[in-house]
Order: structure tokens, then sequence, then C-alpha cells
């Protein structure tokens, strides 16, 4: 091993680069792949295809998108508050794009001597912080309402403003009684908490506040059943009526960033993180590595012997090219898989292969958490104002208040 | 050194920040400065290491209180023209006397600082959750219990004037 | 004004509770999605340009002249079509018919597609089942000179569309 490979494994900055090229592909990376699964599964899901026409089952249709907003013409309203209207949009995406510093990718590895772990920033008050920027993400919508001199941007505006206030109630109820179970605000310790056994998982130790904290985070994002604030049936698009161009595209890409993290945040504390149930120890993670690099590779040839047949189209050279970056992806994990299970690893590639590992279960997770918001976008049907209200205050805040009882007293008992 | 440039950095908006929040004549102009002002009232915060204060500086009061300030300046959305000029002798008066203890701490403190005396010495502890917690639930239980009897006091009152038909 | 009541029935506890039903929704949504995906015949749509749906027989598309055995035109260019036609899109142009069992016949037939309300009613009017509604409908072009067809367009609509 050359002394230079172990420096730069070694140095904080490259693990900081790690943990933030991760966020990067999560968020500004992810949405394009984001949006063509939110219509593609709405296609599926209404018995139609969705895009599929550019590129292999349509994945170029976002960025085909992304050229339409970017060359559309920015149109800033008569009489709108110049500064608010630009600002609100931007606060949006900041917001959202904050959050994801705190988020632990991986457990903690030891290289070296050292011990690493991919988090950007490691805060005294992760999940606290969590909530308190995201809790800034109400002024952009706000403001984008009452900038936009229109009426019908006021009363989103309004809608959002009334309906964060009304469930971040619940939802702090909810995150105070993970904090009860266990004992800790910090995201990675929270994590560490959850080790073992899958009923030592926070769903399975508290699933009320689980509940409490889906339907929540579900309002905090204005996805459907709660997405009022743009009710497109009664107030036209609602606070984002008066944008266009890019400026409502940071709106739509805020949206999924803010779908990303909420999604994240409910991996970490509900569903272990990046843990496997009963899998302890770092070398267990890296011995896992290989099985896991064939899964892939099954994936992807299935994935692209599925690219190869398109029912009822000719198979175009952007198919081809698909197929074959797939198989490619297929050959190199199987070698590296076989690689790394017959030949004698060191420790510190243990370690490296502990954290991938570890990294594409929270991915797994993640995918699943994110898919339940369109699953149950294309479902629901949207609320009525008053039942919103009514579910926030008269339902779901009492029960929150309840389970803290509950938890704090099981908690004092010892039986979570 | 850093904290020091910081702290001056910060010290400097949040007083521009105040000035303007008294200032600008459009109320939302105003509510967005005092959610500005109050994020660099958490960053000085940090720089004291109390980072839970500063934490839930911004979840309580630039991410809940401020939001309903904005939800009600927005829902009476009264331009500058409507609010007029009103004669506020009396509301003038009463912030005058008001600021007389606070200008008095204020002294206090330049006072401290220019004998030598500089800050207080924090406990390794200070600013953990477990820390304010304590303080809050031992030492400051009576205060905290009233300061909530207070507000429940308050929210009774609200409801019984908005709703006062229904008696 | 009339009251028109319409009943709901009531909810049960389950019902009302909402997060069952919730779940019992997801999966109906779920199971459509895997139809979809899977099965051939789920899909409701059609991936127009390679796949066409099947229009039904009495459809009116774009107009046709049958021919004769020997090649020629059917109609006789009697104008009954011309006089038939709502908004007047048709133009015929007559002249003396070489085969004497025949009176006439049309030098020029030119129907305006951009004026045709694709009604029918030519069709109704012509005496010798000549003129006919086709089940072609993809007719956009790209001038108005395009969409005038001529008596070579109909004759062969078939051999047009290629």
């Amino acid at each position: 091993m050359p002394a230079w490979l172990q420096t730069v494994l070694t140095s904080n900055v490259t693990w900081a680069v790690a943990a933030l090229a991760v966020a990067y592909l999560l968020t500004l990376g992810g949405i394009p792949i984001y949006t063509w699964w939110e219509r593609r599964g709405a296609g599926l899901i209404q018995r139609r295809p969705g895009p599929n026409r550019r590129g292999p089952y349509g994945l170029i249709q976002p960025i085909a998108d992304a050229v339409k907003l970017a060359v559309k013409e920015d149109v800033v309203p008569e009489g709108a508050h110049g500064l608010f209207h630009a600002l609100a949009p931007m606060l949006v995406m900041t917001v959202a794009l904050t959050t994801f510093a705190v988020i632990p990718w991986s457990g903690n590895v030891s290289l070296f001597g050292k011990s690493f772990r991919l988090q950007v920033a490691d805060l005294n008050f992760g999940l606290i912080y969590i909530l308190a920027i995201s809790s800034i993400g109400v002024y952009g919508v706000a403001l984008a309402g009452w900038a936009s001199n229109n009426k019908y941007s006021l009363l989103g505006g309004l809608r959002s403003a009334a309906q964060m206030i009304s469930y971040e109630v619940a939802m702090g109820l909810a995150v105070a009684c993970m904090f009860l179970v266990f004992q800790t605000v910090k995201l990675d310790q929270m994590i560490d908490a959850q080790v073992g056994p899958l009923w030592h998982w926070g769903v399975f130790k508290a699933p009320l506040a689980f509940l409490i904290f889906v339907a929540a985070a579900y309002a905090e994002t204005n996805r459907v059943p709660f997405d009022l604030p743009e009710a497109e049936s009664e107030i036209v698009a609602g606070y984002h009526t008066e944008y266009s161009s890019l400026r409502f595209g940071l709106f739509y890409m805020g949206e999924y960033v803010h779908m990303a993290i909420t999604a994240a945040v409910t991996v970490i504390v509900f569903f272990g993180g990046w843990r496997l149930p009963w899998v302890t120890t770092v070398g267990r993670y890296g011995s896992l590595l290989p099985w896991f690099l064939f899964l892939i590779s099954i994936v992807s040839v299935i994935v692209a012997w599925d690219t190869m047949r398109p029912a009822r189209r000719a198979v175009t050279k952007g198919n081809i090219l698909f197929a074959l970056i797939l198989a490619a992806t297929a050959l190199v994990s199987i070698g590296l898989g076989l690689f790394l299970l017959v030949s004698h690893v060191p420790p510190w590639a243990v370690s490296l292969s502990a954290v991938v590992s570890q990294l594409l279960v929270f991915l797994v997770k993640f995918i699943v958490l994110f898919w339940m918001f369109i699953w149950i976008r294309w479902t629901m049907p949207r609320m009525r104002y008053d039942q919103l209200m009514r579910l926030g205050w008269k339902v779901l805040l009492p029960i929150g208040l309840a389970n803290l009882a509950l938890t704090s007293v099981a908690v004092l008992l010892g039986w979570i | 050194m850093w904290a020091d440039i910081l702290f001056w950095v910060f010290a400097a908006a949040v007083i521009v920040l105040a000035l303007a929040v008294i200032t600008f004549k459009n109320p939302v102009n105003s509510a967005m400065a005092l959610v500005a002002d109050l994020f660099f009232v958490a960053a000085l915060f940090v720089l004291v290491d109390a980072h839970f204060l500063a934490v839930i500086q911004i979840l309580l009061y630039a991410g809940a209180v401020m939001v309903l300030f904005l939800f009600v300046i927005m829902l009476i959305n009264q331009g500058p023209d409507e609010l007029g000029r009103a004669r506020r002798t009396f509301a003038k008066a009463v912030a005058l006397i008001l600021l007389f203890p606070l200008a008095l701490v204020v002294l206090r403190v330049v006072e401290n600082v220019s004998k030598g005396g500089g800050f207080l010495k924090v406990p390794s502890d200070y600013g953990t959750i477990e820390a304010v917690g304590r303080l809050v639930f031992g030492q400051y239980l009576l205060p905290f219990e009233v300061a909530s009897v207070l507000l429940l006091a308050a929210i009774i009152g609200a409801v019984a004037i908005a709703k006062r038909r229904l008696w | 004004m009339a009251v028109k009541k319409i009943y709901r029935p009531p909810m049960d506890f389950w019902e009302r509770i909402f997060i069952f039903e919730a779940f019992r929704g997801l999966g109906i949504t779920f199971k459509h999605l895997v139809l979809t995906w899977f099965k051939p015949g789920h899909k409701l749509t059609y991936e127009y340009p390679e796949e066409k749906r099947p229009v039904a027989a009495r459809f009116r598309g774009r107009h046709g002249i049958r021919r004769r055995p020997d090649g020629s035109p059917v109609c006789v260019a009697c104008f009954s079509c011309q006089t038939a036609c709502p908004p007047q899109c048709i133009r015929i142009v007559a002249e003396e018919s070489p085969d004497p069992a025949i009176e006439k016949r049309p030098r020029s037939f030119e129907i305006n597609l951009v004026r045709c309300i694709f009604c029918g009613m030519c069709v109704e009017a012509c005496p010798c089942d000549a003129i006919y509604m086709t089940h072609e409908y993809e007719l956009a072009n790209e001038t108005r000179e395009q969409l005038k067809l001529t008596l070579e367009d109909l004759l062969d609509p078939l051999e047009q569309e290629r």
C-alpha cells in the first residue's frame, strides 16, 4: 500500500468530500431521477406508461424538462415585491439543501488507527437542527405567496403557513418521543441505538410516533394528501402561480429535495439508518459487500435484457448504449465481488467495503421511503382545509401527547 | 481571533437589522428583517457555545413565532398608506420607560468589560440539553411553570375574546 | 330549486380511523402498477405513432373515390356531392366522357380539407356510390395547398399514405 494512498484515505478532507458527493447525488444529482420516477410511477398507477420516449425508459426526459424550464421567459408580475419574489424560491431550495449536512451516511470505521464516518457536519443537535432549518422553509412559500401580488398566491402562502405551524407541533411531539426512546438527539447515536435485531428499529419501538411523524412530514413537504397550498382545483397553483422559468424550477426541485431529506431522516430515526438487522460488526458489513455487488449485477443484467426488447419499437442506439453500460456495471461488480471474496483482504479494505455496503443499505431504505411519497401521492385524494386542521389539532396533537406520556412511562419502567 | 471578528460582524448585523425592523414602512419587510435578526442572534449564541439555545431560537422564534406574525400581517395585508400615521405618544412614553432598565443592563456590561472583568467562564457541559433541562426543571422550575400557566391563560383569553358569541 | 340529496353510506369505525383504509388504497394502486408493468393488456393507453387505436367501421376519415374495373373513377360528375356539401368544400369540373355509356366524368375533383367538416353528406348524396370516407385520420400537413385533395389523391387514398 503506497503511502500517498494512506494519506489520502486518512485525510478528513477526503471523507468530507465523499460525504458531500453522496449528499449531492441524493439532492441535486438525484432530482432528474426523482422527477422521472414520480412521473413513471404516476403513469403505471394510472394504467399508462409514463414518459418512455427520450432515452431508455424515458430517462432523458427530465433533462428535456430542465432545458425547457431554463429557456422559458422569467416573468415577474406587476406590483410584485421584487426582492421577496426573487428570494422566496432561493430560500426554499437553500433550506432544503442545508439540512443534508448532518445526515450520517455510514457508521464509524477505523482506518489505520483513525475513526471516520461519512458525514459532512457532526452537530450536537442533529435532529433538532434539521427541524429548525426545515421550519424556515415555510418563509419561502409564505413570501412567494405574498410577494406575487396575486390573491390565489396569497391564499396558498397563508394556507402553507397555517399548515406548517399546525403540523410542526405534531412532528415535534413525535420526534420528542423518539428522543425519549433513544435517549439522544444525535443522528449517529440514534442509529447506534437501533443495533441488533429487527425489533430494535424505531418503527417497532414507537409505531404511533412513526405514523404521526410521517403524517406531519408529508404535511411539511406539501405533498398529497396535504398539498393544499398548491391545490390547483381551488387556487390555481397556489404560492407558485406567478412563478415561471427557473424560479418555478427552484420550487419544483426544492420539493423533491425536501422529500429526499424527509425520507433520509425517516430512515435514520425509524428504520435503523445504514444498519441491517442482526448485523453488528464492521467486519460483517465488509464481508457482505461482495453479495451486494452480485445483487447489483443481477439487477443490471435483468434491466439490460429488458432494455434490449422494447415493446413495439425498434432498439435504438440509446438502448444499446444503456444496455452496454449496465452490462459493464454487472461485469465490474461481479469481478470486484469475486476478487473481494477469494483474495485475502487487508483490514483497511474491509473498512472501506463496510462503508460502501452501509451506504448501499442506506440507499435501499431511502429508495423505499422515497417511493412511499410517490405512491401515496397517486393514491390519496387531497384533504379539505377543515379536515386538515381537524387532523392536525384534534387527532395528531392529542395522540402525540398521549403517546409521549406513554412512551416516557415505558422508558422509565425500562420496557423500551 | 476568528471568533472575535465573527462576533463583531454578527453583532453589527443584529443592530442594523434591529434598526431595520423599526424603520421599514412595510410590515412584511419589518417581519423579515426580524427573522434575519433572530438568525444573527442565534449565531451569537453559537459563538458563546450555547448551541442548544441557538437551535431552539431558530426553531421556535424564527420558525414558529415569526411565521405566525407573518401570517397575521399577510392576512390583514395593509400597505404603508393604509397604516397611516398614528399618534403613538402613549406608546412612545411606555417604550422610553421600558428602555431605561435595558440601558442600565447594557451600561453595567460595558462597565464590567471596561474594568477588565470579561465574561463569565462557562462550565464544560454548558449549553447541552442536559444542562438546560436541569436548569429549567430544577433551579427555575417555578418560573417555568408560572410562565406556562401565563401562556395558558393568554390562550384561553384569546379564545374567549374571539368566540364571545359562544357564551 | 330542487335539491338533490345524495345518499352517502355512513362510515364504520375502521373506515373512520382512516389508516387501514389508506393502506387498502395503497394496495389497490400497487396492484395496478404491477399489472401495468407486467401484464400487456392492462395498459389503457396506446403508444400512438407505433400503435394505432382501431377505429369504428363507420369512422369518417378523409375521402376516397372508387375506381371502375378499368381504373377510371366511378364518379359521373353529377355535382350531387358539391350541392350537398354544407361548408362547400368540394369543387368539380366536369367533361365529356369518352365512354358512350357514361355521360360525364370529372376533369378535376377537388376537396378542400381545411374547410371539410367530415359530415359525410357527400357520401349520402352520391348516386353511384363513388365517394366514400376512408379510415385515414392523420391529415396534418405543412401548407394549406397540400390539404387540397385532387382527383389523384382521392383515387389512391392508401397509396398516398406512405
